[in-house]
């Protein structure tokens, strides 16, 4: 496509120079804050990074085993436990995600007697909310998997659970990659809201700091950049799982 | 005289309320060749897919391989693999090679090793002349060399009796003879066989038997041969006059 213009390598240069320029732009704007504060507070902000990667990826995966569970509970299950799963589904996605945590954390104590640590009911809690949304990103997977992908399991003598874990669940977790992406994304997010219960993740770790030393303006840019290059990384990282085959046959 | 492979006695089917199959009898010796053709809903590939167990019959009596089709046979996966089954499209598993399509179930059901099972796929693959396509991707082969996985797949149980439901009907025209040579050969070599299909070609050639169906029923069942000759029915007769002639 000569003609068209631009080569593919000259649109790429125009690109990368177009993005250096914006943020050494963005850079300049910013040259008066008062950078030095975070400098000095990298170590505590940075651990408090690693914890919210840690609720994050905890409760993903917590949340993933429990999401596929509820979803083939919803798909296939004999009637009460279905109705189980979806009354589960639909009632945590309904209710506030800060209630969810506040709820397990007080309540679990009140009905058991049993005090419960901050990051048990952070992990609890997370992995709860984590397990209802992505039930349903399950559920579209394994809906847009092929009928005739079980009947040819089930012809060849295949047991239901083999059909389920070697057939269908490998291609509905590809067709669901995206809605996973946005959705760990989500729960990036969510992680900070369990400030609330006393835990110092990345968002509550900006907010002490700036507490202390004053500095808004390149705490929240440094906050904005953090949750971002976070957040790019994780939906880079799951992007990279998916395998190479192709399903259009 | 033996008992047929199938019978099937007034077997009856609904979906709904609609039905779709009305008092079927029909019975298929070992080793014979039967074509199942009519227009379409006619019930046809209900009636296939009630020998596979993927249907169930509300009435009547299916009686495959000299065992009644009931829940406890079909919750018996090893015998439900000795009936193979060849869909339209779309079966092959896509996320796995050739290779693991044609040796998950044998290692599963038949408890093969992965060495045996790896050695009777490429005899497989080799009989429908795939053999070199056993590390490839379903989506990397035409549709004509999918389906010959697809029977190559079915043929690694060495099933008793085989199914085809279809098989060429998604197919682009030049794609349909390779998938028809290898059921010609599968034929020759004595293996049990019902087959759906509008491939008249094929059923004139390769079918012993001929199994018309409309709206459900059975209208007529004849040998191959007299059936082409000169079919019964009127039903039948518009039935080829069609399709023959496009």
């Amino acid at each position: 496509m000569r003609d068209a213009g631009l080569s593919e390598r000259h649109k790429a240069i125009l690109w990368w120079a177009g993005l250096l320029a914006t943020l050494a732009g963005v850079a300049w704007l910013c040259r008066d804050f008062r950078w030095p504060v975070v400098w000095q507070s990298a170590p505590f902000l940075l651990r408090g990074l690693g914890i919210s990667w840690l609720l994050t990826l905890v409760s993903v995966g917590i949340g993933m085993v429990a999401g596929i569970a509820l979803a083939a509970a919803r798909l296939a299950a004999p009637p009460g436990l279905r109705h189980l799963a979806v009354g589960y589904v639909e009632l945590l996605r309904a209710v506030p995600q800060l209630m969810v945590i506040f709820w397990v954390f007080f309540t679990w104590p009140a009905m058991t007697g049993q005090a419960l640590s901050a990051w048990a009911a952070a992990i609890a809690s997370l992995s709860m909310i984590a397990a209802a949304y992505l039930a349903e990103v399950v559920r579209a997977g394994l809906q847009s998997v092929p009928r005739v992908q079980v009947e040819s399991g089930l012809v060849t003598g295949l047991s239901h659970g083999t059909i389920f874990l070697r057939v269908v669940l490998p291609q509905a977790l590809r067709n669901m990659l995206p809605a996973l992406v946005a959705h760990i994304v989500m729960m990036f997010k969510i992680t900070s809201l369990v400030y609330v219960i006393g835990l110092i993740d990345f968002f509550r770790a900006i907010i002490l700091v700036n507490n202390r030393d004053f500095a808004p303006y390149a705490l929240y840019t440094t906050m904005a950049a953090g949750y971002f290059l976070c957040c790019y990384a994780l939906s880079w990282l799951v992007r990279r799982l998916d395998p190479k085959y192709s399903l259009t046959t | 005289m033996a008992e047929p492979i199938i019978a099937f006695a007034g077997v009856s089917k609904w979906f709904g309320k609609a039905q779709v199959l009305r008092d079927i009898d029909l019975a298929v010796e070992a080793g014979s060749v039967v074509v199942i053709c009519g227009p379409s809903g006619s019930g046809k590939s209900t009636l296939l897919r009630c020998i596979c167990g993927l249907e169930e019959a509300q009435a009547g009596s299916i009686r495959v391989m000299g065992r009644q089709l009931d829940a406890k046979a079909l919750s018996d996966r090893a015998f439900r693999a000795n009936i193979g089954m060849v869909f339209q499209r779309f079966s092959l598993y896509p996320h796995m090679k050739v290779l693991a399509n044609l040796t998950l179930a044998p290692r599963k059901v038949r408890g093969l090793s992965p060495g045996a099972a790896e050695e009777r796929a490429r005899a497989m693959l080799a009989r429908v002349g795939l053999s070199d396509k056993l590390e490839a991707w379903p989506s990397q082969l035409s549709g004509g060399q999918q389906q010959r996985v697809a029977i190559a797949r079915a043929l690694v149980m060495e099933p008793r009796i085989m199914l085809f439901d279809e098989p060429t009907s998604a197919l682009d025209p030049e794609m349909i003879r390779e998938v028809l040579d290898v059921m010609r050969d599968l034929a020759r070599s004595g293996m049990t066989m019902a087959v759906v299909t509008h491939e008249m070609g094929f059923a004139r050639e390769a079918a012993d038997r001929v199994v018309f169906m409309d709206e459900g029923r059975i209208v007529e069942q004849a040998d191959a041969s007299a059936f082409f000759a000169q079919p019964a029915s009127e039903r039948a007769r518009r039935f080829l006059d069609n399709i023959l002639q496009h």
